[in-house]
C-alpha cells in the first residue's frame, strides 16, 4: 500500500513536471463584431504575388492571415477566398531563375514560372463556391468596387462573381459585413507610375466619391472597419532598383565617341541654358525621351525614377540610353514624380477623411512602407528592406508582396484595429510565412 | 559510454548537478563534508574524508521542456529536447591523517536544446549541444584542527555544436548553417575548510573561469546552389569563437542541529559578465557573409541554496533542499539559445546503506523556472519563456 502510494505520488510529480502550462494570449474583439468580416480591395488584398495571383501566394494572402488571427482568437467561423484552381493562374508568373542577356552573360534574377498555364481552369467560375470573404480583385481601382460589368471586364473578378452585373461592393453587401478591411487606391496612382506616366490618375474628386460611396453603403449595413491608405511608388522595389546611371564606360575611346556625337546638342543646349549630356568613365545616366525638351531627349537626372522592367538587353546591346533616348514610358520624371506625389497625398487625405466620417481607423500603409523603405525592419532574426529580390518585402514583380511581406501587412492592420477598436487580436510571427524561393 | 549531454540545470550554462548527495540537499556542500564530491564543491574539505580510499560515480535524467510564446500572439514552439545525463566520478585516497589527494571526472557546464523543426525563432538558433567534461586531479591538506586547505587543476574538455537557419530559402526550404568546434582549456578549483566547533562547520571555494576558446572549427553551410555558385555563400568555411565558463565563488556553512539532523546554506557568486558577447570569426567571408557579433550582456548572479539531511537509521539518510537561481540573461539580449529564469529548485533525496563501505545514493529535483517575458533585441525577436524540469539522479558510493 504505501510502497503504490509512493509509486503513484512519483508518478504524479513526474508528469506534473512533464508539462507546462503556459498562459494563454487573452484575445479580445473590444467594441467591434468580426463574426463576418470582409476584405475588399485590388491585387494586393487578392494575394497576387511574383506577377501572377495562384493558390500558395492566395494562402499567405494579408486577408488570409488576419482571418486565421480572428478565427483562433474565436472571433469569426470562417474564412473562404476565391482560390485559384492551381500554381500558374494565368500564366503570367515568375520564378527565380537563370537567364542568359545579349552580351552572353549568364545571371540570377526573375524568369518565366515554366509550366504552362491552364486558362481555361483559372477562369472557369467558381461563384457556386461562395460566397468569398476575400473580394480583392487584381487591377480594380476604386470605381471599379461600384461598376455593374467590370466582372466582364477582369477576368480575376469574372471567375467568382456571382453574376455578370455584380459589382465587387455588392458581393461584399450581399454578406452583410460587420467588419471590412478596404485596401484601394494603389492602381488609381500605379496605373500611372508603372506605365510610366501615360495611364491617367484618377481626379481626386472622383477617388474621393467612389471611396464615400463605398464605405457609406458599408457602413449603413452596420459594419465597422479599416480602411489602409496608398504607399507611396518610391518605397517599391518596382522603381528603386534600376538605377538613373545604369551605363558603365570602361574606356576613353566610348566616352569620347559618345562625347562628340552629342557636341550638336550640347551646343544648342548651352544656347538655351539647359543641362547639358555629359559622359565619363565609370556610371552613367541614361538619356531618356522627353517631349518637353527642343530636341526631345534629356540626360535623366538623380532622382528620377526607371522601371524594373526595362528590358535589359536594349541597354546592354542596342544603344538604349546611350544611342537610343529610352522610352518615356520605362521612367518616372520628376515632374511625373511630382503628380504622383499630390495624387498619393490628395488620395490619402481622402482615405483619411472618409474614415474619420464613418468613425473607422486608417492603417498608415504609407508611413509602414517608407519606415522599411527608409531604415529596414528586422523582424525575428531577419532583415527584411524594400530591395528587389534580396530585401524579403517584394516578390519578384517588385510591386506585390510575398508571404513575409503580407505578414507584416497583417501585424500593421491587426495592430491599427488593436488601437482603435479596443481590441486584442492575436499577431502572426513573421517567419512562418513564406519569402522567394532561389534555385 | 555515458552520453553526457546536459540541458539548462542551472543559469547559464551551468549544470548543478555534482553528486547525488548535494543534489538531494538543494545542491549544497561547500561547508560539509558529503564524500568525494568534495573534490568539486570544495577541495580543501578532502583532507578531513576519514576514508582510506572511496569511489564514488553518479548520473542525473534530465526531463526538461521550454515552451517560447511570441508576444502579443498565440505562437507556441517547444523544445525537443534530448535527454540530458550529465555525469561525476570521483576518486579519492587519503595518505595520511593530513593529506589526501582525489581525482573528479564531472560535467559542470552544458547546454544542450533543439526547438522544434521550423520554429519562428530558427534564425536565432535551431538547436545546440555544448559539452564540457572536467577533469581534475586534487591534493588536500589539513593545515591544523580548525583549518584544511585543497587545490585541484582542472582539465576542461569543451565541444560545441550549434545549428541555425539562414533567411534564405532554396529549393528544400531555408538555408541552415552548422557549426563545430572543440577546445581544451585549463583551470583551478581551489577551497578551505573550517571545523569551527562540532556543531559548525564553513568553508569556501573558488572555481576558476575559462574561456574556451575554439580555434579550428567548422561552418558548414547549406545554401541554395546558386548562391554559392556565384560565390554570395562558401560552403565551408573555419571559424573561431569563444564561450566563457564563468568564475565561480562559493561559500557554505554547515551547523549540526543534533546528531542526527545537519542543516547547511551555501551561496555561489557566478562571474557571468564575462559572457559579454558571442562572435563568430569566419576565416571566409563574403559581403553577405560576415562575422557576426552576439551581444549576450550576462550579469554576475547569486544562487542560494539551502539543504537538510537527516539519519533516519544506519541504513537510511533523508535529504531534501532548496535553492533560489537567479538568472544571468539580460533582458534585452535574451536568446533562445539559453532561455534562462529565475528558477527555483526543490529536492529531495535519500541514501540508502545495504551493507558495509556501500552506498546508494538517490535525488529527485524540480526546477521551476519563473515566466520570463523578454525580447532578443538586435533580432527584434520577443516573447514569453516557460521552463521547467524534472530530474531524477543516481548515485554509487563504495569506500573504506
Amino acid at each position: 500500500m504505501l510502497k503504490n502510494t509512493i509509486y503513484f505520488l512519483v508518478l504524479a510529480l513526474f508528469v506534473s513536471a512533464c508539462t507546462l502550462e503556459p498562459e494563454e494570449f487573452e484575445a479580445s474583439k473590444g467594441t467591434a463584431d468580426f463574426t463576418k468580416t470582409i476584405f475588399l480591395g485590388n491585387s494586393l488584398t487578392a494575394g497576387y504575388s511574383s506577377g501572377e495571383l495562384y493558390q500558395s501566394a492566395q494562402m499567405e494572402s494579408f486577408p488570409a492571415i488576419v482571418a486565421q488571427s480572428l478565427i483562433d482568437a474565436g472571433f469569426m467561423e470562417s474564412f473562404k477566398q476565391p482560390l485559384m484552381p492551381n500554381e500558374t493562374g494565368f500564366g503570367k508568373r515568375l520564378k527565380l531563375g537563370y537567364s542568359t542577356d545579349c552580351t552572353g552573360a549568364t545571371s540570377l534574377g526573375p524568369v518565366g514560372y515554366g509550366v504552362d498555364p491552364d486558362l481555361v481552369a483559372a477562369g472557369t467560375s467558381i461563384a457556386a463556391d461562395g460566397p468569398f470573404q476575400n473580394l480583392g480583385v487584381p487591377g480594380a481601382q476604386v470605381s471599379h468596387l461600384l461598376y455593374s460589368g467590370y466582372a466582364t471586364l477582369n477576368p480575376y473578378f469574372g471567375r467568382f462573381a456571382s453574376a455578370a452585373d455584380a459589382t465587387i461592393l455588392g458581393e461584399a453587401v450581399a454578406q452583410n459585413p460587420t467588419f471590412t478591411v478596404l485596401w484601394i487606391g494603389n492602381n488609381d496612382v500605379l496605373g500611372y507610375a508603372t506605365s510610366g506616366g501615360v495611364a491617367p490618375i484618377t481626379p481626386t474628386t472622383t477617388f474621393a466619391g467612389s471611396l464615400d460611396a463605398i464605405v457609406s453603403t458599408l457602413d449603413a449595413l452596420g459594419s465597422k472597419g479599416v480602411l489602409c491608405n496608398i504607399p507611396d511608388v518610391t518605397s517599391t522595389a518596382f522603381f528603386t532598383t534600376v538605377p538613373y546611371n545604369p551605363i558603365p564606360l570602361t574606356s576613353q575611346g566610348n566616352v569620347d565617341a559618345l562625347t562628340a556625337a552629342y557636341a550638336n546638342y550640347n551646343t544648342a543646349a548651352a544656347a538655351q541654358g539647359l543641362d547639358l549630356i555629359e559622359w565619363t568613365l565609370g556610371a552613367n545616366a541614361m538619356v531618356i525621351e522627353d517631349p518637353t525638351n527642343f530636341a526631345g531627349m534629356r540626360q535623366i537626372k538623380p532622382g528620377e525614377l526607371v522601371r524594373l522592367d526595362i528590358p535589359q538587353d536594349s541597354i546592354k546591346c542596342y544603344g538604349w540610353g546611350t544611342q537610343v533616348p529610352v522610352p518615356g514610358e520605362y521612367v518616372l520624371t520628376s515632374d511625373e514624380l511630382a503628380e504622383i506625389e499630390t495624387a498619393v497625398d490628395n488620395f490619402n487625405a481622402s482615405i483619411a477623411a472618409v474614415a474619420a466620417d464613418y468613425g473607422w481607423a486608417v492603417v498608415d500603409m504609407n508611413g509602414m512602407l517608407e519606415d522599411i523603405a527608409n531604415n529596414g525592419r528586422r523582424i525575428e532574426g531577419k532583415t527584411y528592406t524594400i530591395d528587389f529580390v534580396t530585401g524579403g518585402v517584394f516578390s519578384l514583380d517588385g510591386i506585390h508582396l510575398t508571404g513575409n511581406g503580407n505578414a507584416i501587412v497583417a501585424n500593421e492592420i491587426i495592430e491599427t484595429i488593436n488601437t482603435n477598436y479596443n481590441a486584442s487580436i492575436p499577431k502572426v510571427m513573421v517567419s512562418n510565412y513564406s519569402g522567394l524561393v532561389f534555385p | 559510454m555515458v552520453a553526457f549531454t546536459a540541458s539548462l540545470m542551472a543559469e547559464g550554462y551551468q549544470v548543478n548537478l555534482q553528486g547525488q548527495k548535494n543534489t538531494g540537499m538543494g545542491h549544497t556542500g561547500t561547508g560539509f563534508l558529503l564524500g568525494p564530491s568534495i573534490i568539486h564543491f570544495n577541495p580543501g574539505g578532502l583532507a578531513l574524508y576519514d576514508k582510506k580510499m572511496s569511489f564514488n560515480a553518479g548520473v542525473s535524467t534530465i526531463f526538461s521542456n521550454n515552451i517560447f510564446q511570441g508576444a502579443e500572439g498565440l505562437y507556441e514552439a517547444q523544445t525537443e529536447n534530448p535527454i540530458g545525463t550529465p555525469f561525476y566520478f570521483y576518486g579519492s585516497y587519503k595518505i595520511n591523517d593530513d593529506l589526501a589527494v582525489g581525482l573528479g571526472v564531472n560535467t559542470p557546464y552544458g547546454n544542450s536544446l533543439k526547438w522544434e523543426d521550423d520554429w519562428a525563432g530558427r534564425y536565432l538558433i535551431n538547436s545546440i549541444s555544448m559539452r564540457s567534461i572536467h577533469i581534475q586531479p586534487t591534493v588536500s591538506y589539513k593545515i591544523n584542527d580548525w583549518l584544511s586547505a585543497g587545490v585541484g587543476m582542472t582539465v576542461a574538455l569543451n565541444s560545441v555544436e550549434l545549428n541555425k537557419s539562414i533567411p534564405i530559402t532554396g529549393p528544400n526550404g531555408d538555408s541552415e548553417i552548422d557549426l563545430e568546434g572543440s577546445t581544451t582549456t585549463f583551470g583551478v578549483n581551489a577551497g578551505l575548510m573550517f571545523t569551527l566547533t562540532e556543531q559548525l562547520s564553513a568553508g569556501i571555494s573558488y572555481r576558476s573561469q575559462m574561456k574556451a576558446k575554439v580555434t579550428g572549427g567548422t561552418a558548414t553551410l547549406d545554401v541554395p546552389e546558386a548562391l554559392i555558385a556565384n560565390g554570395t555563400f562558401p560552403d565551408e568555411t573555419g571559424f573561431s569563437a569563444t564561450l566563457p565558463l564563468p568564475n565561480n565563488i562559493n561559500f557554505g556553512v554547515a551547523y549540526k542541529v543534533t546528531e542526527k539532523l545537519l542543516v547547511a546554506l551555501d551561496i555561489n557568486y557566478v562571474q557571468w559578465s564575462v559572457y559579454d558577447s558571442l562572435v563568430f570569426d569566419f576565416e571566409d567571408n563574403t559581403p553577405a557573409f560576415q562575422d557576426s557579433r552576439n551581444p549576450r550582456e550576462y550579469s554576475n548572479t547569486m544562487i542560494y541554496r539551502l539543504g537538510a539531511q537527516y539519519d533516519l537509521m544506519d541504513e537510511l539518510t533523508l535529504r531534501a533542499g532548496a535553492y533560489y537561481d537567479a538568472t544571468p540573461t539580460n533582458d534585452e539580449y535574451y536568446t533562445p539559445e539559453t532561455p534562462g529564469a529565475n528558477k527555483i529548485g526543490l529536492s529531495g533525496g535519500a541514501t540508502i546503506r545495504p551493507f558495509e563501505n556501500f552506498e546508494i545514493d538517490l535525488s529527485m529535483l524540480y526546477i521551476h523556472g519563473q515566466k520570463r517575458e523578454a525580447e532578443y533585441v538586435p533580432d527584434n525577436f520577443k516573447g514569453t519563456y516557460y521552463t521547467n524540469a524534472f530530474i531524477p539522479g543516481i548515485g554509487l558510493t563504495y569506500s573504506f
